[in-house]
Order: C-alpha cells, then sequence, then structure tokens
C-alpha cells in the first residue's frame, strides 16, 4: 500500500548524517576559512560501489524480483475494486465479490510475506554493504601516513568513515532498490490507466513533466541553503570540540562567553540557512501532492464527462482515482532519490577520494622482513623538509654503533624529533638514506621495521581504559608479569599498586586523572613491554623529577642493555651518561662526543647548557656560602 | 508530509560512558535505557519551556492551521462522493464542471496551508532548537573542569549537537504531524460515520488490529533500538579515539589489531541492526497484510450493501479514500512512537545536564565582593583539604604567597603541584578550608573578574585548530596583531612563526602536530606575556624547552612580570634559578619552604632532588 514507509525503516544506520560533520577546515575562532569545494567530479558513482556490492549479487537479484513483485502486487487492490465494482456488483454477483475478498486476503498475505522478505533482504544488504565498505575505508585510514594526519582533523575523517558511509547505505538500499519498485509501480499504473482509457492516461503522464520540473527547480534552490547547513554544522561541532579539547586553557583564561561567541554566530547562521532551506522545503514539497491532487480533480472533471458521455465505467473511474491516491508515494520517493543521489554523490567523492590515496609510505616491492636487530643505524647524506623550499634536516651524516645509548640535543624546532621520525619510517627521507645494520630502512617491511624500533613519543597520547589495558596496547596478550615490569621500569608500579583498583584503575579520556609525570611514566611503560631491539625516547622524562627520572634512566638502561637507545632531551643530567651526545643547530650536526669531550670541543655546547652547568657548578659548590639564590640573582 | 528544514534527522553518537566509576553517568544511561514519555516531570521541561513561551504566537498560529489543513483534507473525498453521486450518476455536465474545479480550488488552498505551515512550524521550532542549544552549550561551559574531565568529550558534543536536533525533529514535524494526524482521525471518523456507520464499524475492527500488532511489538522495536544506537555510539568512540591517536596506533603497529577490533564491533553492530530489523520487517509485513483485510472487508461488505443500494457508489468512493487517511497515522505510530520515544530520551538527557548543579559556582549576587584594585597579587590558601576521587591528596594544606613573590613548586611526581595549581586557579572548588586573593575567598569572586587577574602556561600545551596569530591571541582576544607579534617576539617565538608557510596566518594541527614540542610551549608563553596578568603561572612550561632558549625567554619574562606574582613549577632546578622562595611538595603536603640555601641544608631529600641533577660521572 503506502509504499513510502518503506524508506522510513529507522534500522538505517543510526549515524547522524549532517550534524557533526566537517567539510571545510572551520577555524574555532573567526571559523571564515573560505570554503575548499570538494566535490570533484565522481561520474560513476553505481560504477565505484559495484566492487562493494559484487560479493552479493544473488542476493541483490533476489530483492530486485521481490520488489518488483511487491510493486505489482501493490497495483492490485483498485484493480480488484473496479472488478467488484463493475463486474460484480452491476450484475448483482455475492459470490464473486466473495471471491475477490478471498483473492485480496490471499494477496495481502503474500503481499506482506514477499515485503517482510525484501525489507529484510533490503536491510541486510545495507548493512552488510556499509559494514564491509566502513571497514575497507577504515583499515585504509589506519594505513594512511603520518603526513595526511598532519593535515586533517580528527572530526573530518571521523565524518568520512561515519556518516558519509551512511550516506552511500542510504542510497544504495533505499535509493536504488525502492526506486526500482517505485518505477514499476508507476510504468503499472500508467499501462493499466491507458489500457483503460487513453485520455485519463494522458492526464497522467502531464503530471510527470510538472513534477520533474517542480524539483529541479527545487534542489537548484535549495542547494545552496543546504550547504550553509552543512557547513555551519561542521564548524560548529568542530568548535564545540575544540573547545573541550581544550576546555582547561579556555577556563584558566575566562574565555567561555568568547568560546560562546563563537558558537553564537554559526548557531545564527545555522538558524538562518534552515529557514532559507525550509523556504524550498515549504513550497516545494506539498507541490507534489498538489500536483497528483490536482490532476486527480481533473480525472474527475474527464472522467465524469466520460462516464456520462461514454462507455467508461463508474468503477474505472474509482479506481483511476484510486490509482492516483495511490500515487503520491511512489513519486514523492523518486523525488527524494533524486535528493539522495546528490548527496550520496557528494559523500561518495569523499569517500573515494580517501580510498584513491596512496599511502605516502608503505612496502616497497619486495621488501623483507627485518630480522637479527643488532641496532647498527646510520643516516647517510640525510636531508628532509615538511614543505618543499624549508629544509629542516641539511645532509646529516650520523654512524651510530649497535647498543649504545645515544642523545641527541639542540635548541627547540632544530629537528631532533623529525630526524628520530626517519627511523621508523614516519616520514621518508627528502634524499639520502638510513640504514639499519647496513640494510635500508626501506628495503624492510614497515611491520617489521616499527616492531624492532620502539619510540616513545614526545606528545603523550593514551588511551581510555585502564593502566593494564594502557601498558599492554602493543602487546594484547602480555602476562602480567610482563605489565607490572614494564610499570617498573617507568616506575610507575608502585604509584599503581597503592591504588584501590591497582592495574584495573581507568585512566580516563586520554589519561586525564594521571599528572602529567605519571602519563608521560605510562606513555614509557607502554613501549617498554614490546622490548624493541631499536628505542627511542623522545623528552621521556621531561614531565618527571630528576630522582625519578635517573632511577627510569638506569632502568632503561638495564634492560636496554646491549641495544641501541637514541634519546632526546633538554636537561643535561638525563643525557649526560650518554655514550655519544649529538648536538644538532640549524639542521646540520653541530658537534658530537661524549659530554666531556663537547665541554672541551664544542663552544656552542658550552654555551647551549651554560644554564644548567653553571648551576652545576652551584650544586657542587654546595657547602659554601654564597650558593642558593646566588645563581638565579647573578643574571 | 510537511516540508521540514533541512531534514538533519539527527540522532547517533549519544556517547555511552564505558566503566568509569560515576555515579551520575551511570544514571543517565540507565535513564536513556527506560526513558517514557510518561516519563517526563514538569521540571524536566523548565529548560525549554520559557523558548517555547516567548513564540506562542507561532503556536496558536500552528494549531489554527492543523485544524484548517484536516478540515480541507477531509473535505476532498466528501466532494468526490458528491460528484459521483450527485452529478455523474446523474449525467449533471455543470455540475461535473463546478464541483472538480471546487476540488482544485481546494488543492490549491490546502498547498498554500501547507506552505504557510511548514514555514511557521519550522521557524518556531528551530527558534526554540536555537536557543536550547546555546543554553546547553552555555551550561556545559559553566560546568567546572572536573565535570568536563569526567564526562567523555563525545558524549558532550553528541548533547549539544545530536541531543539538540532530535529533540529538534520531534519539534519542527513530529508535534504538528501528531496533531494534525489525530484532528484528522477524528475528522475521517466522523465523516466516515456519516456516510455509514455499519463500514465504519467494520474498518475499526482491524484498525485496532494494526494497532495490536503495533503496540505489541512496540517495546521490542524500541528495546532493539536503542541497543543498535548503542552499539554505534561504541564504535564511534572508537574510531574517533584511533583517529586521534593514530601516530600511536601507527608507531606501536598495532593498524591491524585495530582493523580486526573494528570489523568485530562492525559485526556485532550489524548483527544487532538485523535483530531490530527482523521486528521491524514483521511488525511493516503485519501492518500492510492488516491493511489489506481492511481493504477487502470494505470491498466486500461495501459491494454487497451497494448492490442491496443500501450505499451509493459515491459512498465507496469517499470511504476509500478515508480508509486511507485513516490507516496512514496508524501505520506511522511506530517511527512517529520511535520519534516520540527518542525525543523524550533526549529531552531527559538534556534537562538531566541542564538541572546539574554547578559545583564551581558564581557567587551569590548577596555574597559577590570585589577585589581591591590595583590587584596585588596576594595568594593565601588556608587549611585546604581536598581529594579527586576518594583518595585524600590536600590535607590542611596552608601556603601564603605575598605579592610579586617568585615562587618556585618542586617535587616528586604526582605530588599535586599541578593539583595546587588547579585550587589556585579554582578549576576545582577546595573541600575544606579556602583560598584566597588579597584576602578575598576566591569563591566569592565573579569569575570573568577572577580569571582575568592570571595567566597560565598548562603542563599540557592546548594548540587550537587556528592560525598561529589566533592561538597567541586567545591569551586577549582584544590585542593587536602588533601585540600578538610583541608578545611572540619576547616568548622566542617570533622567529619560527615567521619562518612558517604562511607566518602568522599558518593553521595550526590539531594538538599542535605541525609544532615541535618546545614551540607548542612558547606559544603558550606567548599567550601568556599577551594576556598581562596580575599573576602568572607556570606549570612545567619549560619541560620541552632547551635550557638556552629558557633563558633567553626568562630573561624577557624578568621584565615583564616584574610586578607579578609568579608561580613557577619545574623539575629543572635551572628553571628555577630566579625564584625568591621554593616550595617542596610531597605526597600532597608541604614538605619544606624556604630559599634553596635553607632547604639544602636542612631537606635530604631536597637534597637529593638537586644533588641528582647535577651529580657527575
Ligand atoms: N608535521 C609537521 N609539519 C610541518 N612542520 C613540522 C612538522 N613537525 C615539525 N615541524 C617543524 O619542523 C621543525 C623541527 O621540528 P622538530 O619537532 O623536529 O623539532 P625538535 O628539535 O624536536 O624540537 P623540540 O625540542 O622543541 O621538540 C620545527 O620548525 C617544526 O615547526
Ligand atoms: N582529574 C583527576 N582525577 C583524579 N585524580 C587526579 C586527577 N588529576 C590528578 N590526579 C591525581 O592526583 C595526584 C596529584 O596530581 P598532580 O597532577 O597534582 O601531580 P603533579 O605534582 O603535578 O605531578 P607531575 O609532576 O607528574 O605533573 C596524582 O596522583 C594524580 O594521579
Ligand atoms: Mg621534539
Ligand atoms: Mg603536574
Amino acid at each position: 500500500m503506502e509504499s513510502g514507509k518503506l524508506g522510513q525503516n529507522p534500522c538505517k544506520d543510526e549515524v547522524n548524517t549532517e550534524i557533526s560533520e566537517i567539510e571545510e577546515e572551520p577555524t574555532i575562532m573567526t571559523a571564515d576559512a573560505t570554503p575548499a569545494t570538494r566535490d570533484r567530479r565522481q561520474p560513476f558513482l553505481l560504477a565505484r560501489l559495484f566492487p562493494f556490492m559484487r560479493a552479493h549479487l544473488g542476493k541483490y537479484a533476489g530483492l530486485f524480483v521481490l520488489s518488483i513483485i511487491t510493486a505489482l502486487i501493490g497495483l492490485l487492490p483498485p484493480l480488484f475494486m473496479q472488478i467488484a465494482i463493475d463486474t460484480f456488483a452491476t450484475a448483482k454477483d455475492l459470490a464473486g465479490i466473495q471471491t475477490i475478498i478471498l483473492l485480496m486476503i490471499m494477496y495481502g498475505v503474500l503481499g506482506g510475506l514477499i515485503g517482510f522478505a525484501s525489507t529484510y533482504l533490503r536491510e541486510y544488504l545495507g548493512q552488510k554493504v556499509v559494514m564491509d565498505m566502513r571497514v575497507k575505508l577504515y583499515s585504509h585510514v589506519n594505513e594512511l601516513s603520518f603526513s595526511y594526519f598532519d593535515n586533517v582533523r580528527t572530526g573530518e575523517v571521523m565524518a568520512r568513515v561515519m556518516q558519509d558511509v551512511a550516506q552511500l547505505q542510504m542510497y544504495m538500499t533505499m535509493g536504488v532498490i525502492s526506486l526500482t519498485s517505485n518505477l514499476v509501480t508507476l510504468a503499472g499504473v500508467v499501462a493499466i490507466l491507458f489500457s483503460w482509457n487513453p485520455i485519463i492516461g494522458s492526464i497522467f503522464l502531464i503530471d510527470i513533466p510538472f513534477i520533474l520540473v517542480g524539483m529541479r527547480s527545487f534542489s537548484r534552490r535549495v542547494a545552496p541553503a543546504n550547504a550553509r547547513i552543512r557547513k555551519a554544522n561542521g564548524v560548529i561541532s568542530a568548535s564545540i570540540q575544540d573547545c573541550l579539547n581544550g576546555i582547561r586553557e579556555v577556563k584558566l583564561y575566562g574565555r567561555e562567553e568568547f568560546m560562546l561567541g563563537v558558537f553564537d554566530k554559526w548557531n545564527d547562521e545555522y538558524f538562518n540557512a534552515v529557514i532559507d532551506s525550509n523556504k524550498q522545503h515549504a513550497l516545494w514539497m506539498p507541490y507534489v501532492p498538489f500536483i497528483v491532487s490536482a490532476s486527480s480533480a481533473i480525472v474527475m472533471l474527464v472522467g465524469g464527462l466520460l462516464v456520462v458521455s461514454s462507455d467508461y465505467t463508474p468503477g474505472l473511474l474509482i479506481a483511476t482515482i484510486a490509482y492516483f491516491t495511490q500515487l503520491a508515494a511512489p513519486l514523492r520517493m523518486v523525488t527524494r532519490f533524486l535528493g539522495l543521489h546528490a548527496t550520496a554523490k557528494a559523500a561518495g567523492a569523499r569517500i573515494f577520494d580517501i580510498l584513491d590515496l596512496q599511502p605516502a609510505i608503505s612496502d616497497t616491492p619486495g621488501a623483507v622482513w627485518l630480522d637479527e636487530v643488532r641496532g647498527h643505524v646510520k643516516y647517510h647524506g640525510v636531508s628532509f623538509h615538511y614543505h618543499e623550499g624549508h629544509d629542516i634536516l641539511k645532509d646529516i651524516t650520523l654512524d651510530i654503533p649497535a647498543g649504545r645509548v645515544i642523545a641527541f640535543v639542540g635548541p627547540s624546532g632544530v629537528g631532533k624529533t623529525t630526524l628520530l621520525h626517519l627511523l621508523p619510517r614516519f616520514y621518508d627521507v627528502s634524499s639520502g638514506e638510513v640504514t639499519i645494520d647496513g640494510r635500508s630502512i626501506k628495503s624492510v617491511t614497515l611491520e617489521s621495521l616499527r616492531m624492532n624500533v620502539g619510540i616513545v613519543m614526545q606528545d603523550t597520547f593514551l588511551f581510555d581504559g585502564s593502566f593494564a589495558d594502557n601498558i599492554a596496547f602493543g602487546k594484547p596478550y602480555a602476562a602480567k608479569e610482563e605489565i607490572v615490569r614494564a610499570a617498573s621500569v617507568a616506575r610507575l608500579n608502585k604509584f599503581i599498586e597503592s591504588l584501590p583498583q591497582k592495574y584495573n584503575t581507568m585512566i580516563g579520556e586520554r589519561g586525564v586523572f594521571l599528572s602529567g609525570g605519571q602519563a608521560q611514566r605510562l606513555a614509557l611503560a607502554r613501549v617498554i613491554i614490546t622490548d624493541p631491539k631499536i628505542l627511542i625516547l623522545d623528552e621521556p622524562t621531561a614531565n618527571v623529577d630528576a630522582v625519578t627520572d635517573k632511577e627510569i634512566m638506569d632502568a632503561v638502561r638495564e634492560t636496554m642493555r646491549g641495544r641501541t637507545t637514541l634519546v632526546i632531551a633538554h636537561r643535561l643530567w638525563t643525557i649526560q651518561h650518554a655514550d655519544m651526545i649529538v648536538l644538532l643547530k640549524d639542521g646540520r650536526i653541530e658537534a658530537k662526543g661524549t659530554h666531556q669531550e663537547l665541554l672541551g670541543t664544542s663552544a656552542f655546547y658550552r654555551e647551549f647548557f651554560a644554564s644548567q652547568i653553571q648551576a652545576e657548578d652551584g650544586g657542587q659548590n654546595k657547602n659554601h656560602d654564597e650558593t642558593a639564590r646566588s645563581e638565579g640573582a647573578g643574571r | 508530509m510537511h516540508g521540514m528544514g533541512g531534514g538533519h534527522g539527527g540522532h547517533g553518537g549519544h556517547g555511552m560512558g564505558g566503566g568509569g566509576g560515576m555515579g551520575f553517568r551511570r544514571r543517565l544511561q540507565e535513564d536513556r535505557k527506560t526513558a517514557k514519555i510518561s516519563e517526563i516531570k514538569r521540571k524536566d521541561l523548565k529548560f525549554i519551556v520559557p523558548h517555547v513561551m516567548r513564540q506562542k504566537w507561532r503556536v496558536l498560529l500552528a494549531i489554527t492551521l492543523t485544524l484548517s489543513i484536516s478540515a480541507t483534507s477531509i473535505v476532498a473525498p466528501w466532494l468526490s462522493k458528491l460528484l459521483v453521486d450527485d452529478y455523474i450518476v446523474r449525467a449533471d455536465l455543470m455540475g461535473i464542471v463546478l464541483v472538480s474545479m471546487l476540488m482544485l480550488g481546494m488543492h490549491a488552498t490546502n498547498w498554500s496551508l501547507h506552505y504557510i505551515q511548514s514555514r511557521n512550524t519550522v521557524g518556531l521550532a528551530q527558534r526554540v532548537i536555537k536557543d536550547v542549544r546555546r543554553d546547553v552549550y552555555k551550561k556545559i561551559l559553566a560546568l567546572s573542569l572536573r565535570f568536563n574531565t569526567e564526562r567523555k568529550k563525545g558524549e558532550l558534543l553528541s548533547l549539544v549537537t545530536n541531543n539538540v536536533a532530535v529533540l529538534s525533529d520531534a519539534f519542527s514535524s513530529g508535534i504538528v504531524n501528531v496533531f494534525t494526524d489525530i484532528v484528522t482521525l477524528v475528522g475521517v471518523l466522523v465523516a466516515m460515520s456519516m456516510l455509514d456507520v455499519e463500514l465504519t464499524a467494520i474498518s475499526l475492527v482491524i484498525a485496532p488490529l494494526i494497532l495490536l500488532t503495533v503496540l505489541a511489538l512496540r517495546g521490542r522495536i524500541r528495546a532493539a533500538f536503542i541497543e543498535v544506537r548503542r552499539k554505534i555510539a561504541m564504535l564511534t568512540a572508537r574510531v574517533e579515539e584511533n583517529i586521534a591517536g593514530i601516530r600511536v596506533v601507527k608507531a606501536m603497529r598495532v593498524e591491524g589489531r585495530k582493523n580486526q577490533d573494528f570489523m568485530d564491533m562492525s559485526m556485532v553492530n550489524f548483527r544487532t541492526s538485523m535483530k531490530a530489523t527482523l521486528l521491524f520487517a514483521a511488525m511493516f509485513a503485519l501492518v500492510s497484510i492488516n491493511s489489506f483485510l481492511v481493504f477487502a472487508l470494505i470491498i466486500g461488505f461495501g459491494g454487497t450493501r451497494y448492490i442491496e443500494g443500501s450505499v451509493t457508489l459515491g459512498d465507496l468512493v469517499a470511504f476509500f479514500q478515508y480508509i486511507i487517511m485513516f490507516l496512514r497515522p496508524i501505520q506511522d505510530l511506530v517511527s512517529t512512537y520511535n520519534t516520540f520515544q527518542e525525543a523524550a530520551a533526549a529531552l531527559l538527557h538534556i534537562a538531566e545536564y541542564m538541572r546539574y548543579p554547578i559545583d564551581v559556582p558564581e557567587p551569590a549576587p548577596a555574597e559577590r565582593v570585589s577585589l581591591p584594585t590595583p590587584v596585588r597579587g596576594r595568594i593565601e590558601l588556608n587549611d585546604v583539604t581536598f581529594r579527586y576521587g576518594s583518595e585524600p591528596l590536600f590535607e590542611g594544606l596552608n601556603l601564603a604567597i605575598e605579592p610579586g613573590e617568585k615562587l618556585g613548586v618542586v617535587g616528586e611526581t604526582g605530588a599535586g603541584k599541578t593539583t595546587l595549581i588547579n585550587l589556585i586557579t579554582r578549576l576545582y572548588d577546595v573541600i575544606g578550608g579556602s583560598v584566597s586573593i588579597d584576602g578575598v575567598d576566591v569563591r566569592k569572586l565573579p569569575s570573568q573578574e577572577f580569571r582575568r587577574q592570571f595567566a597560565v602556561v598548562s603542563q599540557n600545551v592546548v594548540i587550537f585548530s587556528d592560525s598561529a596569530k589566533n592561538n597567541i591571541r586567545f591569551g586577549r582576544p582584544g590585542a593587536s596583531d602588533e601585540e600578538v607579534v610583541e608578545a611572540a617576539r619576547l616568548a622566542n617565538a617570533h622567529a619560527f612563526i615567521e619562518q612558517m608557510p604562511e607566518g602568522y596566518n599558518t593553521m595550526l594541527s590539531e594538538r599542535g602536530y605541525n609544532l615541535s614540542g618546545g614551540q607548542k610551549q612558547l606559544i603558550a608563553y606567548a599567550r601568556l606575556l599577551l594576556a598581562r596578568p596580575a599573576i602568572a603561572i607556570l606549570d612545567e612550561a619549560t619541560s620541552n624547552i632547551d635550557s638556552y632558549t629558557e633563558d633567553l625567554i626568562q630573561k624577557n619574562m624578568g621584565a615583564v612580570l616584574k610586578q607579578c606574582t609568579t608561580i613557577v613549577i619545574a623539575h629543572r632546578f635551572a628553571t628555577l634559578h630566579a625564584v625568591d622562595r621554593l616550595v617542596l611538595m610531597d605526597k600532597g603536603r608541604i614538605a619544606d619552604t624556604g630559599t634553596h640555601r635553607e632547604l639544602y641544608g636542612r631537606n635530604a631529600y631536597y637534597r637529593q632532588l638537586y644533588d641528582t641533577q647535577y651529580a657527575r660521572m
């Protein structure tokens, strides 16, 4: 009957399709970056979707047949009505009417069952395909390299994986399939009406251009408003997200009102855009029903005249009117499909934009598994830039013997982190080569490379969960003892064990329940447990006090004995025991050697650590009277 | 079908808390499971009623329009009856033309009424929703840091976006539709019984059947949908976290496992959805069979009666149209019901938050005190007790910081240094005792005025996804470009900002991923210098900065912040060389306080802390 309801299964993927979508890169405080048009030409959306549907072709075919049958059954009631009125009622044939009733009930039950099967099948296919697509997209996103993520927002990627895919689901199920069944219904109605009476049939046909023209102008006019809605939505959620992420700063600086002001601007814009869009909706949405009703009034007129003047029967007229009443739903669906197609095309374009991206860094053909690593790392004339023309590292050549502790020091932003990020291939060198045990890191698989190179990153990122979950992040089936051992290397076990729930204590989203030093030590434990052959520590103890720091560094040295450890630090005491200290300056190696050697050979080194060395003298002279504040007062 | 603005049919990540022993969150979850329209109490509506009241004329208009629209819809089939019985059967050509034209006019009227109605209701709903959304966001911002850290960000975000959108759906279409449905149902019933009581009775025999089917399944369908939603919310939260932490995922090469996880969760999600679909499809099939039954019965009985001559052909024509009008709302019952249940859940959810007491409240007007000007910046903690969870952290803590004093805070990690700052800046309120600035209890100070006195570089520097310029300007939104550059210069950030591709207009990425660790802190420094505070707080603000650069900054800072009361937390003693006094914290206590010399002389732990840094091999 009302096949319009078919499309309203609230079971469809429950991802909000509009809100919290981030299309452009909105800025939080000004949020006026001009939108980049991302709607590339995607002429063959269905062709691109086909691979996802191929696995289920049989089911699609079944669904196709079922929908057509459903549509055909839907055509029956007016037909029965016509027969009942014209044949049996005129002939006063009660038995005939009873037959009709029985037939109708039968068809009704049959239609119900088939409807059940097709609804189920349709949802099955929709959910399945969307799941496949999501999994594919998600794993593809996971393959992409750091440089991709440097330039997108989490929210944006999220919107691709969750919302855009959901859009496609709607398109592929409700869209494609109910489009067929609705077209069948329409065609069936046209055929029946024409066979009954060509004039009446043509009245119906005349409707179609009216409807199409109306819908076209509707979608043309509503598009800009909808784009504005989308954008406002994106900016609103992005600014809320940004604000919540920085809530501490917002509160400290008392910027709540300010944030609210940014929000207000876009909340207003959203409101205006919705109102503008509604102007079109309000005008054009009741337009289709109006056309249908208006033409049914005309049918009444013409049909009435025909009944009076020809052999056109009242039964035919009544059935015709019934068809017209029934038509509103399929027509609405078809027009809605047009809108859906536009959205799906845009969503598809965004999805395939990502799927078409080749990860900047992946295994080279013929890459082999890196094993039996001794840890001899070598940089051969390595240069690197993030942006063309801004070289961060310039022709770095460095030989790091296996099994040593090497420290990297240098001014902020000189490129220490960058240099070490080249080793696990987070980024690839712009020129030059990095080798491990004489093998180019590009000749081995990424997986094996990263398995051997453990890194504690400068920016600590923790996952929601317990201490145990976080420590075992890279080694999910780690035994309890391993977890405890890793925690004790990071000097975290005492603290954890002092908590009522011990290792099962939740650390909060991103570790919000931890102090700075605790978070950092947890990140260290997380890497220690994976037992890497080469360990990179990027300021691993910046937020830890000296005593704990010393204990940690001793413990790390103990565990890493015989393996290569590369450590970046700004504190002299963290690195002074290193076998070699590499001092970077202006993207080049300024000097290298042990602490003592550098003190002797490098003026920049002395200057660089001046305050710490000077203070150090203060420390040594602790028994002398003038220490205390003198270090500071003197400056 | 009422035109509906934007069609932002939003439901989705109502973030579900996983674990986390927060009573409040657990309660909220349960609420969402059991939320029913009937559970909505007066107090739950408090946040929305004033906004609706402001639109009362629109509400009145909506009611009037609904009545007129229903009336025109109900009259139409009656006209067809007239047409058939009085004119076609009697072959009255003039009459046929007249009635058809009348119908045409009727439909045109209906169209324009719909237009006005849609503009009116969407305008009404969007105005209300806009205000509500603002209120909700404002409330979240007003709630304390404790609240904000204990809640999932995703949940808060979806509160402002999704939950409000769900509510908005119910508002812009739901309520009016239901009202229209009810009026139409009643009108249709009346019209049908005027046509023929017996036929009406027969249709009514089936209608309850449909109703019963729907009612029987509704509970289970609802439960299934709630489950689906929960699963999707979990999936969303998981994906969000993994993408935000993608660098760690990649560094630890757990992509494979993450993919597997995702696949498993999707599979569970798929199964849950299919379970819900099964119910839905079954219900849909039953409803459709029932509708067929109604039609069959009408044809049967109507036909018989027509043969007997007790109903006219026109009656039948009108009857069929009425039946369709009558069945539609009943068939829609499930989705209407769902819309409303969902809206009820969203409403209760929002109401719960709106009622949530602000735990770091603004002072009541009666107690409000202003700081004596000029602000001198004396800070005093008096017998302070504090804890985050159940473990006590501070007990009877006392500390006074003199105006203009430079105070250094040192101590083991986890000792409570950051917490001390949290209390001084009133991110958290003390549980016992008091914190005061220039002798005024911080709880009596209006927060805007209070916050203006501080500038803080936090231990975890926050970088907003915005330009470098705006990130610094966050310290003082009114500052001119020159002032921003000047602050950057003083913070030693100017040089590297200039070198970025677009200088001060370069977009900094989320979490500052395109900056080095030290550069992020330099930006935060610039922010602080721009703010020109009375009290400056540096929480490990140079932990990622080399001491050479640090020296340069400190020289500049010294001049700018000379008058400021300054609190410096640091692990590196080189950072602390310019302080007047040190506080040594240990496990939530102030273990000792004094100059470096005093502490070094009498405190063994301090000595160890200090010597470790400078011990030579
Ligand atoms: N993802 C990125 N995209 C663009 N530029 C970057 C990116 N990461 C770092 N940079 C720039 O490259 C330079 C070197 O940064 P890097 O993080 O290697 O410095 P660093 O020596 O580790 O400094 P710090 O001691 O402050 O951590 C800096 O100028 C920084 O702004
Ligand atoms: N939001 C929170 N919820 C629960 N516990 C917390 C929270 N913040 C901190 N804690 C706990 O309170 C104690 C003190 O933390 P605080 O951040 O004040 O330490 P800190 O002295 O600043 O340490 P660090 O030098 O490592 O930064 C720690 O044990 C920490 O785990
Ligand atoms: Mg770095
Ligand atoms: Mg801290």
